[in-house]
């Protein structure tokens, strides 16, 4: 069977699922002013649809990547084209609205609607009972549409338009209880950040458009080898791919642009785990990955992104280590594995990257989702020193997390072990400034471990810390656990995706995403063949590689026995800590304190110059202006109202006057 | 042949006394008979222009077609007018003009 024709079907699905959704939500809005049971009945129809959606979606998108399978390779590298219709025709320059699944955005698709649909169940259990149930839903399936509009869509327009809309969802569903306040507040914050992104996204398009008068990915791949010849172009093409870069800072939560994903975290968690981990925030990445021959033919945007990858990464995790929430102890630590993707393609580790990204989006999908289940059973506790000794009250929650934090800490033969590393051993292999990436990248997985593992004893071990009179705690329902359970399987075992070479086993992912990396290297190996300034190649011998291996494995296994130890008896060395150095901690307890710098620089600067703009410009230039245009038009007509003596005859006689005169005029002149 | 002068002479004469009573009458029927002079002066210069203006044949068929126009219009002008001078009268009791001066300003 011919997938082609029904690609469509991928993001159409969810979408009329989320118009379904939304009506529901409508009709339980207007049930409720009657009975508020009929009402919740008519909303938890929401959950069956919107599930639905994402399942047909899934079933689609496997399809898709059999037949892909099947294809030779040079075809698979094309990969499944469905053209709809022609949107936008300027002559030469033409934007169609088609879609493509190719080996990379296979990996994506499977993984926005595997990990997607995971978290559409966990959220039926999590979400119960809220009024906007459906409304939930509505969001969570037109994201999913959105989402997947990103990745198949074959030029960059189609990618801006979904870019724009995962936007928009992930501003609706961080809102989501927007009569809270703060999330509302928290929604704005990242719709504003992202669209600083967004707007050196677009310019960095146009640049493309400038210099190769299209904008379909494939046909810029091609195009790539043929400017690189031109330092002239080179360097508008370097441009190009610092704005893309640009935004996709905003849009994966880079340095400086990272501060709304922390913030982000007052959505509900099901929101935080897909699209605040597991899909969203990779968009950049993917993007990045996407474009992969345009960053190959620039290597001085990609030490860029390597070194803001880095940083961030390291911001990331030192801001972990002094989080209280639990939720926001994995938004850094979200905000620092994102840093390493970026660093992974700063090497043209391509492959490492959406590997890295995969396992990303198993395992912090899956603490996202544990650390729900913890608050959901801890009724809304979002405070780690407030819990402890959780493990025996919610057994599955702990041990599916324990599994998770095994792989985000990298703990050996764990998914993130070997994805993290891969990129490491990149970075490691550049030599050079790379070497200070490199140790930098290590040390955030030192300190990776080390708060992944406080997080762990601050939780679920050590004394309970709550009130027992007041707070029960309860494992979660199936609906939540089955998902842990499926994605715990995930982040142990998807790590056989990539092994290292020194395992002398074919890296599944590296030889899929081959077709679409070829382009890439093809452009380096172009770049190097003429003597340009192409991107490094590394090497490892086996014993580096095994090196390497054990120096990670050390390092994760060592910092997480430390975190651990460290916290097993409760928050007292952090409060220790807080008295000893109140300068440090609060420095890292408000994540480099990113967010007063925005406020010194930019916040208040900007609300001063709105202000002096409402108070001088507006009220006495315009108003001014306004209101005197209104008096110089009363005082005239004050002055000529006699004028108007309402006899007709008298009006004639202007008439004829002003038509005597014209004609007068007309014969002098 | 009557010299165009002349045409033109005597529209100038029909169009000062239209536009005489125009201004002086306050009779609204008067009034609207002395646009319909007006018009027809108009009418007549339009035919004089044609006859001195002609072409080599000696015919010049855009006057007379304006002047045409000019009647169609004077007849919807007449039929609106006359209308309006009814419902003035209903509204009035009368048909003098200077009874219409609500829009005193």
């Amino acid at each position: 069977m011919h997938i082609n024709n029904s690609l469509w079907l991928m993001p159409l699905l969810p979408f009329l699922g989320s118009i379904i959704c939304g009506l529901l939500h409508f009709a339980t809005l207007r049930a409720r002013k009657r009975n508020p049971d009929i009402g919740a009945g008519i909303g938890a129809l929401a959950a069956p649809i919107g599930i639905a959606a994402v399942v047909g979606s899934f079933i689609v998108a496997v399809m898709a990547w059999m037949q892909l399978r099947g294809l030779e390779e040079a075809e698979r590298a094309a990969g499944i084209v469905s053209s709809a219709w022609q949107w936008i025709d300027l002559g030469p320059f033409s934007i169609d609205v088609s879609m493509v699944v190719d080996p990379l955005s296979a990996v994506m698709i499977l993984v926005i609607c595997g990990v997607g649909g995971l978290i559409h169940i966990y959220s039926a259990g999590y979400i119960k009972g809220d009024p906007g149930f459906a409304k939930f839903f509505a969001y969570l399936n037109l994201f999913v549409a959105m989402m997947l509009m990103l990745v198949l869509s074959s030029n960059l327009v189609g990618l801006f338009v979904g870019w724009e809309g995962v936007g928009l969802c992930s501003y609706l569903l961080i809102g989501f209880w927007y009569d809270k306040g703060w999330p509302a507040e928290a929604g704005q914050k990242a719709f504003v950040v992202n669209r600083i992104g967004d707007a050196a996204f677009l310019i960095g398009a146009f640049l493309l458009i400038r210099l190769f008068g299209t904008l379909d990915i494939a046909d810029i791949g091609a195009a790539v080898v043929t400017i690189v010849d031109d330092p002239a172009k080179l360097k508008t093409l370097g441009a190009a791919t610092l704005l893309l870069f640009g935004g996709a800072c905003g849009k994966s939560a880079q340095f400086p642009l990272l501060v709304w994903l922390p913030d982000a975290m007052a959505g509900p968690t099901p929101v935080s785990a897909l699209i605040h981990a597991a899909t969203m925030v990779t968009a950049g990445v993917y993007m990045i990955v996407r474009m992969n021959p345009a960053f190959a033919a620039t290597p001085d945007t990609l030490f860029i992104v390597g070194c803001v990858g880095a940083l961030t990464a390291f911001i990331g995790a030192t801001s972990a280590l002094r989080q209280t929430d639990i939720k926001k102890v994995l938004a850094y630590s979200t905000v620092s594995q994102l840093g390493y993707m970026f660093l992974g393609l700063a090497t043209g580790a391509w492959a490492a990257a959406v590997f890295h990204l995969v396992t990303h989006a198993f395992f912090k999908g899956l603490l996202f989702l544990g650390s729900g289940s913890v608050i959901h059973g801890m009724h809304d506790e979002q405070d780690m020193y407030k819990m402890g000794g959780l493990r025996k009250y919610m057994p599955k929650t702990f041990i599916t997390f324990i599994a998770g934090s095994a792989a985000l800490s990298g703990l050996p033969l764990m998914s993130g072990f070997f994805s993290k590393d891969e990129i490491l051993a990149h970075a490691f292999s550049f030599g050079g400034s790379y070497m200070i990436l490199w140790a930098v990248g290590l040390i955030s997985a030192a300190l990776t471990a080390f708060y992944t593992w406080r997080m762990v004893a601050l939780t679920f071990f050590g004394p309970e810390r709550f009130d027992h009179d007041h707070v029960h705690p309860h494992e979660s329902p199936t609906t939540m656990t089955a998902p842990l359970m499926v994605l715990a399987v995930l982040a142990v075992i998807g790590g056989l995706l990539g092994l290292p070479p020194v395992f002398h086993v074919a890296h599944v992912l590296e030889n899929w995403l081959e077709p679409v990396t070829a382009v890439g290297t093809a452009v380096t190996e172009h770049i190097r063949a003429m003597g340009g300034h192409a991107l490094h190649a590394g090497h490892l011998s086996h014993t580096t590689e095994w090196l390497l291996l054990g120096l990670g494995s050390l390092v994760a296994l060592v910092f997480s026995h430390l975190g651990f130890r460290r916290y097993l008896n409760g928050p007292e060395p952090d409060l220790n800590d807080a008295r000893r150095l109140p300068g440090l901690t609060g420095f890292l307890g408000n994540a480099w304190r990113l967010d007063a710098l925005y406020d010194a620089f930019i916040v208040i600067p900007v609300r001063l110059t709105a202000q002096l703009i409402s108070s001088v410009i507006d009220k006495v230039l315009i108003d001014g202006a306004v209101n005197g245009a209104a008096a110089i038009a009363r005082l005239v007509g004050d002055d000529t109202r006699s004028l108007n003596t309402g006899s007709v005859r008298s009006y004639a006689v202007w008439m004829g006057c002003g038509a005597a005169l014209l004609s007068l005029l007309l014969i002098w002149i | 042949m009557i010299p165009s002068e002349h045409i033109l002479l005597l529209a100038g004469l029909l169009f000062s006394i239209g536009a005489l009573g125009f201004l002086l009458r306050r009779n609204l029927i008067i009034v609207l008979a002395s646009i319909e002079l007006m018009l027809n002066a108009a009418n007549l210069t339009f035919l004089a222009g044609s006859r001195m203006h002609g072409g080599p044949a000696g015919l010049n068929l855009d006057g007379p077609i304006f002047a045409l126009f000019v009647i169609l219009v004077a007849a919807c002008e007449a039929a609106v007018g006359l209308a309006l001078v009814i419902a003035f009268y209903r509204q009035k009791q009368t048909v003098d003009l200077e009874a219409a001066t609500e829009l005193k300003g």
